[in-house]
This record gives C-alpha cells, structure tokens and sequence, in this order.
C-alpha cells in the first residue's frame, strides 16, 4: 500500500516557510563568504605573489598558473584582485562602521532629547550632507597624504548623516511608545532608556541599511583609488588596478575585467543579501 | 481618629502645552488615598485621568507641562518638590504603574523575563542570578503557566492578558504602596478582563496595596473600588464611598453616565441615553459650571458661577449648584 503525501499549496504553508529566502540569496552569500575568507586567508593560499614583477612575462592571458592573466608589469592578476579586494572590504566594513557608531550616536541622542541638542545636530548632518560627497572625499584626499585609515574616516564622515538621520527617525517613534513611557514609570534614567531600551529597537533598522551602504562604500574606495586617491602604491587596490591597465583594454581584457569583475560580483552580492535581509527584517518588524 | 493617608492630593493643577494653545488637563483635584483602599476614577475620554495619573507620578515631560501646581504628598515624601533623582528612587519601588495598551507598553525586542529582572536589578540591588529566580517567582504568582519557560519568550510571543499579566509582575516586583493603574483592562477581551482585574484585586489584598484605577467602565470601578471619583474636564465633580455613588449619584453627570451604561437586566433593544453634546474644549473652559451646556437641570447660575464643591457626609463631595435628591437649594 502507499501512502502519497501532497505538499500543501504555497498559501497554506507556515508564514516562517515562506518568508525564508529564495535559493538565490545563496549564492551571493556564498561569493561574499568565499571572498572574505580568500581575503583573510590570503597569504595561505598557493597564489603567485602579487607583487613579484616579470618584465619578460608581461600581459599574458589566463592560464593555469595566472587565472587571470597578468598585467602589464608581469604580476598576478588573480591574486593582486584578492589582494585589492581586501582593501575594498576593509574600507567598506571600516567606514561603514565608522558612520553606523557615530551616526547612530548622533541620531540616538537628537532624537531622544529633542530641543536644543537636536537642532544642533541636524543643523551639521545637513550640512554635511549638501556637500557633493564624491567631491568632498576628493578634496580631502587630495590635501592629505593618502592613507587605508584616512580613507575609512572620510567615507565614514560621508555615512554619518545617512545612520543619523535613520536612528533619529526610528528614536523619534518609539520614544512614543508606551514602553518607553513604562521604563521612566519604573524609575530609569534617560541614559539606561536609551541604551537599553531604544538602542535594541534600531539594531534592525540600522543593520539591514548597513549592508547596502558596504556596498556603497566599496564603490568609493575604488572611485578614490582609481583617480590615485586611496591607499597609496604598492598595495594594489582594485580602482587602481583598472587605472593602470586601461591602456591594455583591447589588448589584454583580463588585466581589467579582472579586477572590475571582482569589484561586480562583490557589490552586486551585498546588494541582492542586503535587500533580502532588509526585506525580512521589516517582514519581523511587521510582526512586533 | 483615622490614620494618615497614604497619598494626598491637594489642588492639582496640569497644564500642558498643545499646538491649539494650553491645555487645563487637570483643574483643581484633590483627594486622599488610604493604604489598601481602591479609588477609582471614572470619567469619559479626554477628562484628564491619564494626565492626573502622570502628574502624580512626575512624568510628564518639561516640554509638554506648562505649568503644575498643587501639592502631592505620599508617605513622607512631597513628590511635588521632589527632584527628579528622588522621584527616580520612587517609581517602580513605592509606586507603580501598569498601562492601558500591553500590546506596546513592553520592549518588543527584550525577552520578558529581562523586563522583570530590570526593575529588580534597578532598585533592590539584585544580581543577575537573584534577579532571574525572582523574575520567574513573580510570573508565576500573576498566573502564567510554566513560568520559568515563559520568561524566555519576547512580548510578540505572548497574548494580550499575558502581556498585561508582564505588566502587573514588573509592577509588584518591588512591592509598591500605590498601583496606578491606567485602563488596565480597556485593551483586552472581556473574560481576559475579569482575570486581570481579579489578579490586580487578589495582589492588592495580599500586599495591603492602594490602588488607583482608571477606567471609563462603570462595570469595572463597581466591582473593585471602595471609592469613587467621577471626572470631568479636568475636575472631580463628584467623590464619594463607590455603593453611594452609584446608587444616589447627586451630581447630574454620574446619573448621566450611568444612564448611559449598558446593563444586562435591560430587554434586548433598550436605547441607551447617550449624554448629549460634547464635553468642554480645555483650552478655554466656560466660566461657569462645566457641565451646563450639556446638563438637563442647569439652570442660568450654572452657566455663570462655578459651582462649589460641597462636602456631605462620609466623605461625599460633589461639585454642583443643583444636585439630584436633595431639596433645590
């Protein structure tokens, strides 16, 4: 005797069922978590050296030994590309948190206390946020001597208005909440409602936003690096890359599309996992 | 010779500030409030219960109070005078308070037990060990079944009446003298009421806890206050023992309500007497009686002379130039 089980139609299925991700999702996820992990782990693997040059060997295309080809200098396309994209991801997670903390702060505090503080506040995030911001990093740039930290500073700056707008936004509406009210109702002070009440209701918020504004960050860099603005030579960064080699476009297409692949793959990946975790996220908020 | 009271209100005036202008919220209340005794006070939206009860617990915001005056005393404390570090000290340890809406009065994203713990931690100096046992000592006394796996859950787990039961632990957690309880009851189904409303009187006994409790049903101050007080725009127009109250109401606006309460004696289709009008806008309140447009005896001295707040026996008052039941004066 046999016993056929039908699934039950998709509108019957548990809510949780549903709302988890598609197949999709994972395979970016998978190309973020295998770039990170080649990042990190990038003096272990058996790559050629990124920076030993061979004059005779310039230019070549993809082979067993250069997966990427080679640049015009001779180098390893392959492993400079990993060697870039670590800078990429460390000046994306790195302003990126930069902008969170400080932005975060700011637009805790503003929205919580209101008045004075308040006005101050937003008087400067707009401020900072006419500026053309591309512009405003070049400006910098081109005045400092060029460094991995100070290009995390200024496109953190460039972050902070966007994180306090948010945080001041979402503080504005859950200070209306009856819980909040209930917190001083208990005897709290202000610093432990803001810290333990309101800050682990912008968690969500603030952290789906962050993973899309990674990806922003990471176009900056290689938009800085690309005009020679970002980590000075010999570290290879990937805008740097395309700017050395785009006189070989024609002829050796890898030496760039090397790179700008990498520089794809990474951006498109945090924007489709970003927009899945900010879907499910609000999908959570709904829920509350 | 009868004991100190535990909370006395004397004159309590709030005035907020709102875009149309300010605000008379609450206009002259005063009342006293014995250790284990129920006031409750009834009174139609906007009157000012909610106001009153924020006044009394310090916590309406500079921002919004234009001015508050009046004196409040508990215990030996003049919470009116009190800073703000004092009054710290004293919410959620000496008075509580619990909300009308469990749906939102409890951090969405924090598990219930580290609600409780909290308050614990907060004013009786437990550790985080202590806190925890107690946390699930405390769900369980409100009457939430396997206690200890509940405190694990978050608010959006929980029904309505178990989120309010949340609420009534958090605010007995450090065995407070005064509950103030703000329409504890207006956000859930009918029978969840009867049990919180149970709950909240069974912990009151066994604390000798007094108890404010706010609500705009007749049904509920009947069964559970020992003293009533009806409000209306901003003021106490009558106070009095609950059973004299609802039986020989004097002021015309407690026979309007209760009039205009359902009663389940009534046939089916029995009208019931809306009150006809609109209370007072408490930006500009009329000089006289506040009541008068709406009152069916209001006579022109209503309209002209605030009435005054006449004291009859048993500590009955009532605010009115022409009460019901007594010889027209």
């Amino acid at each position: 005797m046999t016993v056929s089980v039908t699934k039950p139609p998709a509108h019957l299925a548990p809510i949780a069922a549903r709302q988890w991700f598609g197949p999709l999702v994972y395979i970016p996820a998978a190309w973020l978590v295998v770039a990170i992990a080649a990042t990190v782990f990038a003096g272990l693997l058996p790559l050629p050296d990124p920076f030993k040059q061979a004059l005779l060997r310039t230019l070549q295309p993809p082979s067993a030994a250069h997966w990427l080809g080679t640049d015009s200098l001779g180098r390893d396309v392959f492993s400079r590309s990993i060697v870039g994209l670590r800078v990429s991801l460390i000046v994306g997670i790195g302003s990126v948190a930069f902008g969170l903390a400080l932005g975060g702060a700011l637009g805790l505090v503003s929205g919580y206390f209101r008045g004075l503080i308040d006005l101050w506040i937003s008087a400067v995030m707009t401020v900072v946020l006419s500026f053309p911001p591309l512009v405003l990093a070049i400006a910098i740039m081109s005045y400092a001597q060029p460094s991995l930290v100070l290009v995390i500073v200024v496109l953190g700056i460039l972050f902070v208005p966007a994180f306090a707008r948010i945080a001041r936004a979402n503080t504005l509406s859950l200070v209306e909440r009856e819980f909040v009210l209930a917190a001083r109702a208990i005897g709290m002070r202000d610093g432990f409602i803001l810290l333990r009440e309101i800050l682990p209701n912008l968690v969500a918020p603030l952290a789906a936003y962050s993973m899309l504004m990674v990806a922003v960050a990471i176009i900056g860099e290689a938009a800085l690096s690309f005009l020679g603005l970002s980590v000075p030579p010999p570290q290879p960064t990937l805008g740097g890359m395309i700017a050395a080699e785009r006189a070989n476009l024609l002829d050796a297409p890898w030496s760039v599309f090397g790179p700008a692949g990498f520089l794809f793959l990474t951006i498109l990946s945090l924007n489709i996992v970003g927009d899945q975790v900010q879907r499910r996220l609000d999908g959570r908020e709904a829920a509350i | 010779m009868e004991a100190l009271p535990l909370l006395s209100v004397r004159d309590l005036r709030s005035y907020l500030r709102t875009p149309r202008g300010m605000v008379r919220a609450v206009d002259g209340v005063s009342f006293d409030l014995h250790a284990g005794e129920t006031l409750g006070v009834v009174g139609e939206t906007g009157c000012g219960k909610s106001v009153l009860a924020r006044s009394i617990m310090g916590l309406l915001p500079d921002s919004v109070l234009v001015k508050e005056s009046g004196e409040i005393r508990f215990g030996e404390y003049d919470l009116r005078q009190a800073g703000e570090r004092e009054l710290r000290r004293i919410r959620g340890r000496e008075i509580a308070m619990i909300f009308q809406d469990p749906m939102t009065s409890l951090n969405p994203v924090m598990r219930i037990g580290a609600q409780i713990e909290q308050v614990l931690r907060l004013h009786l100096g437990f550790g985080a060990r202590q806190a925890q046992e107690r946390a699930v000592e405390l769900l369980d006394s409100v009457g939430i079944a396997s206690a200890r796996r509940r405190a694990a859950n978050y608010p959006h787990e929980m029904s309505g009446g178990m989120r309010q039961r949340v609420m009534i632990a958090i605010a007995l957690a450090c065995d407070p003298k005064l509950l103030i309880a703000d329409e504890p009851t207006t956000a859930l189904d009918v029978t969840v009421q009867a049990q919180i409303l149970n709950l909240l009187q069974e912990q009151q006994e066994k604390r000798r806890m007094a108890l404010i409790l706010i609500t705009h049903n007749l049904g509920v101050v009947a069964g559970m206050a020992d003293k009533v007080a009806v409000m209306y725009a901003g003021r106490f127009v009558e106070h009095g023992v609950t059973s004299d109250l609802l039986t020989e109401p004097r002021m015309p606006y407690t026979a309007a309500l209760l009039r205009a309460a359902p009663r389940l004696a009534d046939p089916p289709h029995t009208k019931l007497e809306a009150i006809g009008g609109r209370p007072p806008i408490l930006i500009d309140p009329p000089a006289g009686c506040r009541f008068a447009s709406r009152c069916p005896r209001s006579q022109r001295d209503c309209e002209r002379d605030p009435p005054e707040t006449f004291h009859a026996q048993s500590g009955r008052r009532y605010t009115c130039w022409h009460p019901i039941g007594l010889s027209d004066g």
